[in-house]
């Protein structure tokens, strides 16, 4: 054997491999890209924490805590362990592990990564298989379902380790030798003799490069399941057979396999043409030939070496073959331009002496040449290009499809006495659902049914993706107490797809955290073009109509469905839009189960019907219907007109009713808040019933009960008084005084009603002072008043220029966990305070366009809008009603003049979210005493002269449209669906109402 | 359940007849390592750039090599003229492995004798190791080829949050197997603090000593403790 053909015993024997740190480079990029960095992916759904939040730690297999994260890259390491790398290796064209001399050294990576095929158990557990893709759902199961939180961690951690460990097999399939049986160690060559020898270049190169590493992208991995991926196997080959039709399967073995060559399985030179080496594929194309000056970015060719290329024919040149690969995954084609290097170089980038000879595995016949095929740093840097971030795609994949069933629980629209089993996959399920709770004493239980078995469902055959199982209602659990009542885990375990369980194995896993609470989302109340009323219901299911016809015509009338708009649609107005439906919602917040907040809607008063307008004021009393949350918190029930919530307390749970006890009279409406009364219903622990009724106190600083604002209880009327969860403090009672109607003096003291829940119940006032909400937004409100002309010729410039700044407090509602308000900042740019008149005036050419004070008091800006101004002896209205006035003769001194004036002003109409820009306002412009009528803005845009309805979630979720829904706007946060217009049914022409619960 | 089909045991029980038993342990020693870092651009010396040096030994399977745990950690500071040194150490021998014949080969060093890692806030990281080689140093002295020369550190050019991506990539974890972040503590320290700003900037953090640093409290102790009374 001559020294080269030594080299090429040695060489054919080395092996690609990835080291650890690139393992671990390739995993952090894995779990990055794929769903369970997003912040609603899987983690979210399971209650967990992100995978890189430090807080949250699970031990791995040594007992070392943990982030999600660290515990898939640290796959890398525990994979390694032992003598576990022997079954690393996969060669899809023989479905054969690595095989020296026709003798298989360990399992094939799938067999062993995946274990479908049986568990392995080893020798006295020497060589046994823990870590595998089916040890992993097992791991993720009993983390699931484990009694105790130390338990569950520990499986937890077993999880993510186990993924990692797994996804280090996709990762060695995008390395060719590991498909293309070449084995690597180093140290021990023996002269030969060890035929597993060889240390690897190409393993360290890569480790070299990994900040640099193409880690991939979109072309390779949207976040969705590799097309043609079904079973786990599919990730390591699609074709089942093995063969050369293995050349189409779109596995990264298959891929890496068809389209690479490797040290020991690189081209032959044949009588000077290149042929493949021991497997069919891939076939050297074209050929280039390149002088190489440097070895790197400044390591020039060494003079030695140099002086040894000098021997050689070919001298310094190296011939790059280039190949075909081809993307069966993504059915594109490429080519790689260094598939393999001829060359008088060899792996180390060391000029050879002497001759190399290959020979024909076919005929046997040998050709002696002094170039060798060989692959170095040139070869790596395009091989990186490619399997790098298949590597990455093809793991990240992998942990998509550990993740990706889809389930939920949901109330069933149609029977409010059962839940709905939802399959929000793409694959059938067909196995047993389970429930699981967390109670106070830290632990976690099995649900039990009436028996006290534990609760199961099984789906009966397969539930098809999209199907619902019908589930019966369930009493929630009380012993041991649940840590958050109606939480539950929804567990699954059986097949999905083409996963299946076994007697062995749990099977596909799916989870979710859910709460069994009557599902409430956003209502619409439209009207078709015969005026028939059209009831709309959008969930985490989309939009649907609940009550009317739908767009095919079906009459849609469902009695077990909530419908707020069932007790009174409100359209008695000319156009029936009411911008907001509501008059009272109370919610009461809790963390939810995954460590966001979530909500409960405990009680809604929707108003029946809307007043006709007269005069500028509604007519007729309002009243609403209310619902609160029934005794067993599966629906919402009517308690009647009035405004109605609930409040527990530790005797039972109250329900109050206030009827608002309201009249007209004239431009001034009056509230009898003395003469009311505050209606109760106390369900004692016992189960016995106390009712009765509560004079509600006056409020402070009324002016003979005369309201021109919502300031007092009136305010149940209009939404602008709200109730806190507990239903014990009625918050935003803002009590009028003489100086509420200046805008420079709205320094109001907020008042609240605070309810004692002892039987009887006492009721008191309370002040809330001036202490105003932290982070309360503000909307500023300018009213932008020009003067052209003049008045008078001595007119006193100066205080043209005073600007009067105003703030006033409003109260949103609960958002977001609390108590918000916004301040609405008025300012007056123009100028309008005080301004003497000093003109002296002709009767008989003065005109009612001329202003003027005579007292020096305050101009002041109408609440509807404008500006009025007066004086002692008469009183004009900018803008609003205008009423034509000539002044008294001889009362001021000057030349008389005209003056036009411009006013533009915002007024917010509706607020809805703590936010500024989800107020809904209307812009005014008046000029020369030609009044526009408002025009409506939203989010910036000019509405013209639209109606709108618009509401918030507690969450501060809006939605708003005007209401021939030109603009449609729906900012869900939570699984709700973001609708447009194309979602309404086509014959819904007009919306009249919005409420979101 | 399912037992190793029967070409394979028969394979490795082939092999193993093939050798002997290959359990020995090693002798190492190394050379002091005397360097200087610069930055890339200005050509100045760079203070306070902290600089571990760690000889990994490598465990060798038909799948690549493995790391098989430290042999020496050692760890310091750039003075002024960005100078930093390393000690001559040894002999220390490798702990006595015995490795299944013919998938496995005793631990070694390769060419990470040392790997270097050199890290200061707002560079990129360095990692030095000996050039690699199939015929690479197997003598029982050791020496870096950077002994003698100088290194260049760039700044950092992107975002903060690109700037945490890179230093995810610094292949620090071995370090800290079997209580090995005790060796490096100036290196934690650095590593922590720039791992708070990151956190302050909602960007991923690092082995945030005080959030997460991945040990086994009973075998080690508490970091926090360690780090609370530690005295550079």
């Amino acid at each position: 054997m001559t020294r080269w053909a030594l080299l090429l015993a040695v060489l054919a024997v080395e092996a690609f491999a990835y080291e650890i740190e690139t393992h671990r480079a390739l995993s952090g990029a894995a779990a990055d890209a794929s769903p369970i960095a997003s912040p609603s992916g899987p983690m979210s759904e399971l209650g967990l924490k992100a995978i890189d939040d430090g807080s949250q730690q699970f031990p791995n297999s040594n007992g070392e805590p943990q982030i999600a994260r660290e515990l898939i890259r640290d796959g890398a390491r525990f994979e390694d362990n032992n003598i576990r790398p022997r079954n690393h290796f996969f060669d899809p064209i023989n479905n054969r592990p690595l095989t020296v001399g026709g003798v298989a050294i360990g399992a094939t990576s799938p067999d062993w990564a995946l274990e479908d095929n049986g568990q392995i158990t080893g020798f006295l557990t020497f060589g046994s298989q823990d870590f595998s893709f089916a040890d992993a759902r097992r791991y993720f199961y009993n983390a699931l379902t484990s009694k105790s939180v130390s338990d569950q961690k520990t499986s937890f951690g077993r999880t993510f380790q186990t993924l990692g460990q797994v996804i280090h097999h996709i990762q060695d399939m995008a390395q060719p030798q590991h498909v293309r049986n070449d084995p690597h160690m180093d140290t021990f060559s023996l002269g030969g003799l060890n035929p597993a020898y060889a240390p690897s270049r190409y393993e360290r190169y890569t480790d070299g490069q990994i900040p640099n590493l193409p880690f991939g992208g979109s072309e390779f991995y949207d976040g969705s399941l590799p097309l043609g991926i079904v079973r786990p196997r599919d990730f390591w080959a699609t074709q089942t057979q093995p063969g050369p039709d293995r050349g189409t399967g779109a596995g990264l073995a298959e891929f890496t396999n068809n389209n690479f060559v490797s040290a020991g399985t690189n081209f032959l030179l044949l009588n000077d043409t290149a042929v493949p080496g021991r497997y069919f594929l891939p076939l050297p194309d074209n050929f280039t030939s390149q002088l190489i000056e440097s070895f790197g970015s400044d390591e020039p060719v060494p003079p030695n070496v140099r002086a040894e290329c000098a021997k050689r024919a070919a001298g310094c040149s190296m011939t790059f073959y280039s190949s075909t690969v081809w993307d069966k995954r993504l059915n594109r084609t490429y080519t790689n331009p260094r598939a393999s290097t001829l060359s008088v170089f060899d792996q180390d980038l060391r000029a050879i002496s002497g001759q190399v000879t290959y020979t024909n595995p076919d005929t046997g016949e040998t050709f002696t040449t002094d170039r060798l095929f060989a692959l170095n740093n040139f070869n790596f840097a395009f091989a990186n290009k490619f399997l790098i971030p298949r590597a990455v795609a093809y793991s990240a994949g992998m942990i998509n499809y550990f993740f990706r069933g889809k389930i939920d629980l949901v109330p069933d629209p149609g029977n409010p006495a059962q839940f709905l089993i939802q399959n929000l996959g793409s694959e059938p399920m067909n196995g047993m659902f389970e429930l699981y709770y967390d109670a106070l004493d830290g632990n976690r239980y099995q649900v039990l049914d009436a028996s006290n078995q534990p609760l199961k469902f099984s789906t009966n055959g397969d539930l098809a993706p999209g199907q619902n199982l019908p589930v019966a209602a369930f009493a929630p659990p009380t012993d041991p107490e649940p840590k958050k009542p109606l939480a539950y885990m929804l567990v699954f375990r059986g097949d999905i797809g083409e996963e299946k369980a076994t007697a062995q194995t749990v099977g596909a896993v799916a989870a979710k955290l859910v709460t069994a609470r009557p599902g409430l989302g956003l209502y619409l109340l439209g009207v078709d073009a015969s005026g028939n009323a059209v009831t709309m219901k959008v969930d985490s299911r989309g939009l649907r109509v609940i009550r009317g016809l739908d767009a095919t015509g079906a009459f849609i009338q469902n009695d077990q469905e909530f419908d707020p708009f069932q007790g009174g649609v409100p359209r008695n107005n000319p156009t029936g839009v009411v911008a907001q439906a509501h008059q009272l919602k109370q919610v009461v917040f809790q963390p939810s189960v995954t460590g966001d907040t979530s909500y409960k809607v405990l009680s809604v008063a929707v108003g029946e019907a809307k007043p006709p307008i007269v005069n500028g004021f509604e007519s007729l009393p309002v009243t609403a219907r209310s619902y609160v949350l029934d005794s067993t918190q599966s629906g919402l029930v009517s308690q009647g007109s009035g405004a109605s919530w609930l409040a527990n307390s530790p005797l039972g749970t109250f329900t109050f009713n206030l009827t608002p006890n309201i009249s007209f009279d004239g431009f001034t409406r009056i509230f009898f808040a003395a003469g009311g009364a505050l209606q109760y219903t106390l369900k004692l622990a016992d189960g016995s019933i106390s009712t009765g009724s509560v004079p509600l106190p006056p409020l402070a600083n009324l002016i003979g009960n005369y309201a021109y604002t919502h300031g007092d209880y009136d305010g149940f009327r209009h939404g602008t008084l709200f109730v806190s969860g507990d239903g014990l403090t009625l918050s935003g009672l803002k009590p009028l005084s003489p100086v509420d109607n200046d805008p420079t003096s709205l320094n109001i003291n907020y008042s609240a009603l605070q309810i004692s829940p002892t039987n009887p119940p006492t009721v008191s006032l309370v002040s809330n002072g001036s202490t105003k909400v932290t982070n309360t937004p503000e909307v500023v409100i300018r009213n932008i008043v020009t003067r052209v002309g003049t008045l008078c010729a001595n007119i006193d410039s100066s205080v043209m220029t005073t600007v009067v700044n105003a703030s006033e407090r409003f109260y949103i509602g609960y958002v977001n966990n609390g108590l918000s308000e916004y301040t609405r900042i008025i300012t007056d740019s123009g100028g309008f305070s005080e301004q003497l008149e000093t003109c002296t005036v002709s009767s008989s050419s003065y005109t009612e366009t001329n202003i003027r004070s005579a007292s020096g008091r305050k101009g002041q800006f109408d609440y509807s809008f404008g500006l009025s101004y007066a004086d002692t002896n008469q009183s004009e209205t900018i803008g609003g009603s205008r009423t034509t006035t000539t002044l008294p003769t001889g009362t001021s001194t000057g030349t008389p003049g005209q003056t036009t004036i411009t006013v533009s002003e915002t007024n917010v109409v509706r607020i809805l979210t703590n936010e500024a820009k989800n107020a809904v306002t209307t812009l005014q412009t008046a000029s020369s005493f030609t009044v526009p009528p408002a025009r409506l803005r939203f989010r910036g845009t000019d509405l013209g002269l639209s109606e709108f309805v618009a509401d918030s979630s507690p969450l501060g979720e809006v939605f708003f449209a005007t209401s021939d829904m030109g603009m449609v706007v729906h900012e869900p946060k939570s699984r709700m669906p973001a609708i447009t217009r194309g979602d309404i049914p086509a014959n819904v022409v007009k919306l009249l109402a919005a409420i979101w619960l | 359940m399912r037992m190793p089909n029967n070409s394979s045991l028969l394979g490795i029980l082939v092999l193993a007849n093939l050798l002997p038993l290959q359990a020995c342990a090693t002798t190492y020693s190394a050379e002091p390592i005397e360097a200087w870092v610069v930055d890339a651009e200005t050509g100045q010396p760079i203070e306070g750039v902290v600089v571990t040096a760690n000889w990994e030994l490598e465990r060798g399977t038909v799948g690549g090599n493995v790391p098989f745990g430290q042999i020496m950690v050692m760890e310091t500071v750039t003075d002024k003229v960005g100078r930093f040194y390393f000690p001559a150490w040894g002999p220390k021998s490798t702990p006595l492995y015995v490795p299944v014949p013919m998938l496995e080969s005793s631990p070694h060093l390769v060419n990470r004798d040392p790997q270097m890692l050199l890290f200061k806030s707002g560079y990129k990281y360095k990692r030095l190791e000996n050039a690699f080689a199939g015929d690479y140093n197997r003598g029982e002295l050791r020496r870096s080829d950077w002994n003698g020369k100088t290194v260049k550190m760039e700044t950092f050019r992107g975002t903060i949050k690109e700037y945490s991506a890179h230093l995810d990539f610094m292949p620090l974890r071995n370090l800290l197997e079997d209580c090995g972040w005790k060796n490096i503590p100036r290196m934690l320290i650095a590593l922590s603090q720039q791992s708070d700003i990151f956190r302050r900037n909602g960007v991923r953090e690092l082995y945030s000593i005080e959030r997460y640093l991945p040990t086994n409290v009973s075998k080690c102790g508490s970091p926090q403790e360690f780090f609370r009374s530690f005295k550079p």
